[in-house]
């Protein structure tokens, strides 16, 4: 049922989408690929399945992103179009959800043994549906989305203390995006020899709620708004650091982390485009051997956040719902 | 209050501004005076705790007189703050040691005033000290140890009633998984708080439970309490999370949440009280004064951070803090200095760190 009602709400939208901006352009091509597909099918060539492909997305989503009627679906939920075809490489359907995320089998209704909440189609616009529902302290996460666990210039499997893979890492829609677009940028910045992925923890719970499985539990973390991260290590060290252990602080890499928080926030938290806002960072100010410049304080100390920081977005659907 | 105004001449009379800050502000300097039943007040430190050289070295300055004296130096590091037990006899820290695999193990060290180990605790089994409270009597503490985030196994933790002077460690059975505890002299009693049981994980509003253990009676109940922080008089409590900032504030007599009673802008709640609770004082909060953040202003371009001295200490002699009577909750006393410098005394007074040095402050009650 809710496989059918996201492929309906999609393809409403592609249709309203090309009828707005070209209505004789989508039906010559809708006839155009008519032809060519049944020309492709018939004859096995997968070539021609590849340019329906693209050039059906072309015209599903010709038009401007996510603002139609009916789509139910923020404008500033899109992304530009991308260099390709469509979408960006990693989101061939540009609906903001990475491909990486709608191939993750987690993420499937009906998956076994950890079931998500999605049909998706990386071809097609899928409906970024996750809500983080109540507050920082008292909240649930409605339709989250599972990251992967190791992707373009991130990992999370070396990160998960006792919780069971696909247990700690879901979050909004937004979060995920955090997270995936600073891994590629990370990735693009990083020399594998001397800099190690990100390397992220807890998220959320599949439902958000009270997050209490190892050590001390997590009184924020609820509503997918949240993920930890490790400081840098040296030398392309990816392991626990305490960068308050002097012993320890030899192996922090103070450049490369500011370096990371610049890649999280400046490039990826600024809510530009589709990106979240990244409202705050807990760190050990004491260690960090940073501070906020003047007119954007997002990174506030806290003296339990020595062997990570925690990375905070603002609530994507609004507070208080 | 303009008295900010006078910042800039503390500034420039670093000498003689303590007192003058003192006079305009009713600080009175009370160290000198301030022993606690009979014993010399005393100032306890980890070096270096301006945070450019190593942290393994514990000093002691008796009052009057201010002469640092070393008391103990670790062959590891000291990276937490020490506490000073409540009758002023002993000083504990957890200290960090060098594994023979590299690893590195926590123990907790206990020391008299004059540089003597009395008792180290160690881990227990693969439960690391994750916490410890002076409490319960003389030289006995509640220390709590269980297994950290990253242990990839899970460990429900312990707690336990450990009497210094003998070694003797009594568990405190009857709660599962406790998470913060704090003891509460007004009451002659720990308080406990624990996770709430497993099938509340995942719940949107679990309820952390609150136990109560009575000292005199040796009896574990539990409390409809939110919270563990009781004020000095045990009139108000508040709860605070460990890892993350925020915390609420509840009127003990009928457990009512009064936080927004607090004449406090939004972004100064966004913290914990840093000084928690003023000693010597009924229930007066302090918190470091935090500005405002600028407006912003639609989608605009985000600023990198900025990196700093790494020989620059960490002591912020010129930051504003707040008393906030909790009964009123308005503002009752704006003073200076450090209170996070990591002093800490037997004196029911509050430890600061100003350009003169070390100060033990009482700020004006409600």
């Amino acid at each position: 049922m809710v496989e059918l009602w996201e492929h309906q709400t999609a393809a409403s939208a592609a249709a309203v989408s090309s009828r707005r901006h070209d209505p004789i352009r989508a039906s010559r091509l809708a006839s155009l690929l008519l032809v060519a597909l049944i020309a492709g099918v018939g004859t096995g060539c997968g070539v021609i399945s590849e340019v329906y492909k693209a050039l059906s997305c072309i015209t599903s989503l010709g038009g401007a992103c996510g603002d139609d009627p009916g789509e139910n679906k923020p404008a500033a939920d899109c992304l530009p179009k991308g260099p390709e075809l469509c979408g960006p490489p990693w989101d061939r359907d540009n609906d903001t959800i990475s491909t990486a995320t709608e191939t993750n089998p987690t993420n499937r209704i009906g998956n076994s043994p950890i079931s998500g909440f999605y049909y998706f189609d990386t071809l097609r616009w899928d409906l970024n549906r996750s809500i983080a529902r109540g507050s920082t302290t008292s909240g649930s996460l409605d339709y989250g989305m599972n990251v992967r666990d190791d992707s373009t210039g991130y990992t999370h499997s070396i990160y998960r203390g006792c919780d069971g893979v696909d247990d700690d890492d879901w979050g909004t829609g937004h979060l995920l995006r955090l997270i995936e677009g600073s891994g590629r940028d990370w990735a693009y910045y990083r020399s594998p020899l001397t800099r190690p992925r990100i390397q992220t923890g807890d998220m959320s719970l599949r439902t958000g709620g009270l997050f209490a499985t190892c050590g001390d539990p997590h009184e924020w973390h609820r509503n997918g708004l949240d993920v930890d991260v490790r400081y840098v290590g040296k030398d392309g060290y990816e392991g626990p650091l305490d960068i308050c252990l002097q012993n320890q602080a030899g192996q922090y890499d103070t450049t490369a982390t500011l370096r990371l928080f610049e890649t999280i926030v400046v490039l990826n938290g600024d809510s530009r485009n589709g990106k979240p806002w990244v409202s705050l960072i807990l760190a050990d100010t004491t260690c960090l051997g940073f501070v906020n410049a003047p007119d954007d304080p997002y990174i506030v100390h806290d003296a339990d956040h020595r062997n990570h920081f925690h990375v905070r977005i603002r609530d994507p659907d609004g507070p208080n719902n | 209050m303009d008295r900010i105004t006078e910042h800039g001449l503390w500034l420039g009379r670093a000498v003689s501004c303590g007192a003058l800050i003192q006079a305009l502000f009713g600080l009175a300097p009370v160290g000198h005076t301030a022993h606690a039943q009979g014993i010399d007040a005393v100032l306890v430190r980890v070096e270096d705790r301006t945070r450019v050289g190593i942290r393994n070295r514990v000093v002691l300055q008796t009052l009057p007189g201010r002469v640092d004296r070393e008391i103990y130096r670790s062959q590891g590091e000291i990276p937490d703050d020490l506490a000073v037990s409540p009758e002023g006899l002993y000083v504990s820290f957890v200290e960090f040691l060098k594994g023979s695999g590299g690893d590195w193990v926590k123990r907790l060290v206990i020391l008299d005033l004059s540089g003597q180990v009395v008792r180290t605790i160690e881990t227990e089994g693969n439960r690391g000290i994750r916490r410890y409270v002076w409490c319960c009597g003389l030289g006995m503490l509640a220390i709590l140890r269980g297994s950290g985030r990253e242990d990839p196994t899970f460990r429900p933790e312990t707690l336990y009633v450990v009497d210094a002077r003998t070694g003797t460690e009594e568990p405190l059975l009857g709660i599962w998984r406790p998470y913060q505890m704090q003891w509460a002299s007004f009451d002659s009693s720990l308080y406990v708080k624990a996770i709430p049981a497993p099938g509340a994980q995942g719940s949107a509003e679990p309820t952390f439970p609150v136990y109560r253990y009575h000292i005199p009676t040796k009896r574990l109940s539990l409390t409809t309490r939110q919270g563990v922080f009781f004020s000095p008089d045990g009139l108000y409590y508040f709860d605070a999370s460990v890892a993350e900032p925020g915390f609420r504030l509840f009127s003990s007599p009928d457990d009512r949440d009064i936080t927004s009673a607090l004449k406090l802008p939004s972004h100064q709640l966004l913290a914990r009280p840093e000084g928690d609770w003023m000693p010597g004082t009924g229930h007066v909060l302090l918190f470091i004064e935090r500005q405002p953040p600028p407006a912003r202003k639609g989608p605009s371009r985000r600023r990198a951070p900025v990196r700093i001295d790494p020989n620059a200490p960490h002591i912020y002699p010129d930051r504003w803090n707040l008393a906030v009577d909790a009964e009123t909750g308005q503002v009752i006393e704006r003073f200076q200095g450090d209170i996070s410098a990591g002093w800490k005394t037997n004196a029911r007074e509050l430890p600061v760190e100003r350009r003169v040095g070390a100060e033990l402050v009482r700020p004006r009650g409600p």
